[in-house]
């Protein structure tokens, strides 16, 4: 069965003054029909500018897809035309953002917004495209939905604001929601509703979700697979059970172990010493053996391939999976 | 480049004596009205004075004269600006309608009225451009002064109980100073061109002695024969302005903190 | 003008062995509106805050944002002055302190900010940053000064020869530890941490709360704990506040609070936490709408109108008293919920 998104290899760079940025530098994963792919990192790591480059949205200047394939149903969409992209994004593949307050526009009310989207894609007219909006605000969860479809984006709080960016990007049953730190700028409490909003309407509509997010607990909730990325490379890749459980490459354990956690005793947190790497100058070797305890001489000198394990499980380090694969296995 | 234009005025300004092939006032009686030659590179007027002589001694009178203006206007207008903006409350809304009651008035208006007022002369055009100009110091000064006031570096300084007077020195202007600098740009090449203006309407700089707007003021009756008299003082005021507005756009780029932290 | 609460403590004297005591501080921001710039409300940021924190330990204070922990830690530090209300340090009202009483104690209070970006001041070096203090204090200054500062930087595990550059050549790690090196400067007795780590990356979080820990320890320090990470939270502090809509509503040892935790919105907040463990699935409740706003709080308890619970003597403002063991709660309910 051919994946719904297969990423081969994709290279984005940014070409600044001070030197080329390799943001995302020869990653491939894929994404099945209908599931959650966690994809988790710090800031800097690459992982929203992959997802931006699968929707081909990478300003250029400065930035330049610089190689790869990115396979949306089999299609490359390398070769696409402006057009043909254009009628995918927000159509196949729909994307929501960190901050809702500034990917809303603030002149329109909510409903005018979704109804937009619906009368590009699905040729509807403006009065069915407004009761799709409404509608589509119910299915969020937005109470009187009738009101708010009339209201600006500044009349709602972060989750409701939200659920209307949800609401839009569901609007055209898309194949593929990319989210971007959905829950990130919302408080506790408002991001389980989010959650639970998006959880419940996978199951109703049955579209993949991309999550991209930096906190573990948003990814072990959400996922069934995950894909761990530092210095714009996928270090590992699992499911996610069995990652939380054992993670094997030293950068997932070394995040997964400096975490608080709430029903654990309390006691000293792992570090993770150093910094996050200047994206201008990464390390030679594996980008991430200044941080690691195990770093040896190879490290230090050559780029670890990414090996599969199998049963999904794909690592890129030297010491962990280069030579000792049964250990592991 | 507009640094270089200026840096060349400055130069020429500064060093004026030393440069001028004849003293400004000397009056060449026998020569009025010639037209730019090997003798006189800018011609003379109508008394047979040196243009070029001229031209470089009322730049120091004008450059000279916008200076202290600015000064003037600077010092005022960033005291009460960070009075204003840090503040804010009732200190802020005197000086700020105070502010708005003074730009009311057209600037040059007012620098008319005030030049009347104070009778003409050197030191009542410096007054008057520096009385008009503090105003827009003030405001642009205040609004810095807001949004820095909401960073979170002050709140650390006064929890580390820094006095008001060390914050304001210390803290808030060094924050203010890329504004301050293009404000300053921009408010020097305006009064030179109000300097022009009054000298021109004969209530700044008075005959003899020069400055380009008198130049151009004593220069206009002769604008058919002796276009040279008009022309060079232009140049030289045109030549000013844009230098001072490609400063302050260069300054602007080159102070914004932004370009330095990026990585 | 605020209606009283029962207060935890009947007397309203200080207790001796607290470091810091806090008795019904409110700060109300007025709210202009209409042509003339009228009151037409107030925003009741922190509406009766009651805590205390002995010397050495850590008291967390967890909230959602706009529930008042930040405005809190601010009246304290007298950056804000309080509507109403008392904080005691060592006995003394703040509040009652003039101008000059106030600087000498701002060398026992300090603050570490949670943005290290906005808080330090880009157009200072590091050693003017953190040296400034000691200066204004007439601690030291000169070659002095600069030795302080350079021991400072080594004591937060930064290089000490870094003493000139500017915090834009630091990453925002580096620049945190720049923050709690300024902080540290006076040898102050009390820290006030707000969100300390939750601008920082999760690689570096954890650097920060060892050194904080590693800080404590060694220089005898407290810690009010403001974040809202209740992970994060229950890691370092003793004890733990939990703040909702300008009001602590639970207040108890950290293992205790976890444990058993009395207040239904505590109850609540800690089941959204999502957990870093897929095998591990907690019963959840979720809770219904956003927060009121502070304007208008609902009458009574503050969480009645999204509390599973509520029933109709939650109009009527609860008490926050003790419940045993210093485990203080402000809820009509704890007791029936206690039996349970």
């Amino acid at each position: 069965m051919k994946h719904l998104v297969e990423l081969k290899d994709l290279k984005t760079y940014f070409y600044t003054e001070e030197g080329v940025v390799k943001a995302v530098d020869g990653v491939s994963f894929h994404i099945e029909r209908g599931e959650t792919l966690g994809v988790v990192g710090e800031s800097g790591c690459g992982k929203s500018v992959t997802a931006l480059s699968i929707l081909r949205l990478i300003a250029s200047p400065p930035g330049k897809i610089a190689g790869g394939n990115i396979l949306f149903e089999g299609e490359d969409l390398m070769l696409k035309t402006e057009a043909q992209l254009r009628d995918i994004r927000g159509n196949d593949i729909a994307m929501i953002f960190q901050e809702p307050m500034t990917s809303l526009n603030p002149v329109y009310t909510c409903g005018e917004q979704i109804a937009e989207a619906v009368e590009l894609h699905q040729g509807l007219g403006r009065r069915d495209a407004m009761d799709k909006s409404i509608d589509m605000l119910r299915l969020v969860g937005i109470p009187l939905p009738e009101r708010r479809v009339r209201e600006y984006p500044h009349q709602l709080s972060g989750g409701m604001r939200q659920r209307v960016m949800i609401a839009m990007a569901l609007s055209c049953n898309p194949k593929l929601l990319m989210a971007d730190e959905p829950t990130t700028a919302l408080d506790v409490t408002i991001q389980a509703q989010i959650l639970e909003l998006m959880k419940k309407l996978k199951q109703e509509l049955g579209m993949a979700i991309m999550l991209i997010t930096h906190d573990l607990g948003v990814i072990a909730e959400m996922a069934k697979r995950v894909v761990v990325m530092y210095a714009g490379k996928v270090v590992e890749e699992g499911d996610s059970v069995s990652l939380f459980r054992q993670p094997i490459h030293p950068y997932s354990e070394g995040l997964l172990n400096s975490i608080p956690r709430l029903h654990r005793p309390r006691g000293r947190l792992h570090v993770i010493t150093g910094q996050v790497p200047n994206p201008v100058n990464l390390p030679a070797g594996c980008s991430f053996h200044p941080r690691c305890p195990l770093a040896e001489e190879t490290c230090r000198r050559q780029e670890p391939p990414l090996i599969d394990l199998g049963s999904g499980r794909r690592v890129s380090c030297w010491v962990r999976a280069g030579g000792s694969r049964e250990e592991v296995a | 480049m507009g640094l270089l234009l200026i840096a060349g005025m400055a130069l020429g300004a500064v060093l004026a004596p030393a440069l001028v092939p004849h003293p400004p006032d000397r009056m060449h009686l026998d020569r009025p009205l010639a037209p730019p030659g090997p003798e006189h590179l800018f011609g003379t007027d109508y008394f047979g004075r040196d243009v070029l002589s001229r031209i470089l001694h009322g730049g120091r009178i004008t450059l000279g004269v916008a200076v202290g203006a600015q000064a003037l206007a600077l010092s005022l207008g960033v005291t009460l600006g960070l009075l204003a903006g840090y503040h804010g409350r009732w200190v802020d809304l005197i000086i700020m309608r105070v502010v708005e009651l003074w730009l009311c008035f057209p600037d040059l208006l007012m620098a008319v009225g005030l030049a009347v007022a104070l009778g003409p002369g050197v030191p009542s055009v410096f007054l008057a451009l520096g009385l008009v100009g503090w105003p827009g110091v003030a405001r642009l000064v205040r609004g810095e002064a807001l949004s820095l006031r909401e960073r979170e570096f002050l709140e650390a300084a006064r929890a580390a109980g820094v006095p008001t007077s060390r914050l304001l020195r210390g803290h808030l202007l060094p924050n203010c100073l890329p504004a301050m600098a293009v404000a300053f740009t921009g408010g020097m090449a305006a009064c030179v061109m109000a300097e022009a203006s009054l000298s021109f309407l004969g209530l700044g700089v008075q005959p003899p002695m020069p400055s380009w707007g008198a130049m151009l003021n004593q220069g206009r009756p002769y604008l058919h024969h002796a276009p040279h008299l008009v022309v060079f003082p232009g140049l030289a005021i045109a030549a000013c302005v844009l230098g001072f507005n490609l400063l302050g756009d260069g300054l602007r780029d080159i102070l914004d903190p932004r370009s330095h932290e990026f990585r | 003008m605020p209606r009283k609460r029962e207060v935890a403590a009947p007397e309203f004297e200080p207790r001796s062995d607290m470091l810091l005591e806090v008795q019904e501080l409110r700060k109300w921001f007025p709210v202009t509106g209409g042509v003339f710039g009228r009151q037409v409300g107030n925003v009741k940021a922190v509406d009766g805050v009651n805590f205390f924190i002995r010397p050495g330990e850590t008291l967390g204070l967890v909230g959602e944002s706009g529930c008042g922990k930040t405005t809190t830690g601010r009246v304290i530090l007298r950056l804000l002055e309080p509507t109403e209300g008392r904080v005691y340090f060592e006995g003394r009202n703040v509040f009652d302190l003039n101008r000059e009483e106030m600087r000498r104690l701002r060398r026992q209070m300090q603050i570490i900010f949670q943005d290290p970006y906005s808080s330090l001041n880009p157009r200072m070096t590091v050693g003017d940053i953190v040296g400034e203090a000691l200066e204004i204090h007439g601690v030291a200054r000169g070659r002095e000064k600069e030795k302080r500062v350079q021991n400072l930087l080594d004591v937060v595990g930064l290089n000490p020869q870094h003493i000139r550059r500017y915090p834009h050549e630091f990453s925002g790690g580096q620049r945190q530890r720049i923050g709690v090196a300024r902080a540290l400067a006076l040898n102050p007795k009390l820290i006030i941490c707000d969100e300390p780590v939750s601008a920082l990356d999760v690689s570096i979080q954890s650097q920060i709360l060892n050194l904080l820990e590693d800080l404590q320890s060694e220089f005898k320090l407290t810690y009010l704990f403001i974040a809202h990470n209740l992970a994060v939270v229950k890691h370092i502090s003793d004890r733990v506040g939990v703040m909702y809509l300008g009001q602590v509503v639970e207040l108890c040892q950290s293992d205790e609070l976890f444990a058993n935790p009395l207040h239904p919105y505590t109850e609540a907040l800690m089941s959204a936490i999502p957990l870093p463990d897929p095998e591990f699935r907690q019963e959840r409740i979720i809770l219904e709408g956003d927060v009121p706003s502070p304007m208008h709080p609902p009458i009574g308890c503050h969480f009645n109108t999204r509390c599973r619970y509520a029933m109709p003597i939650c109009q009527e403002e609860p008490a926050f008293i003790d419940v045993g063991e210093e485990h203080f709660v402000a809820c009509h309910f704890r007791k029936t919920r206690q039996k349970q």
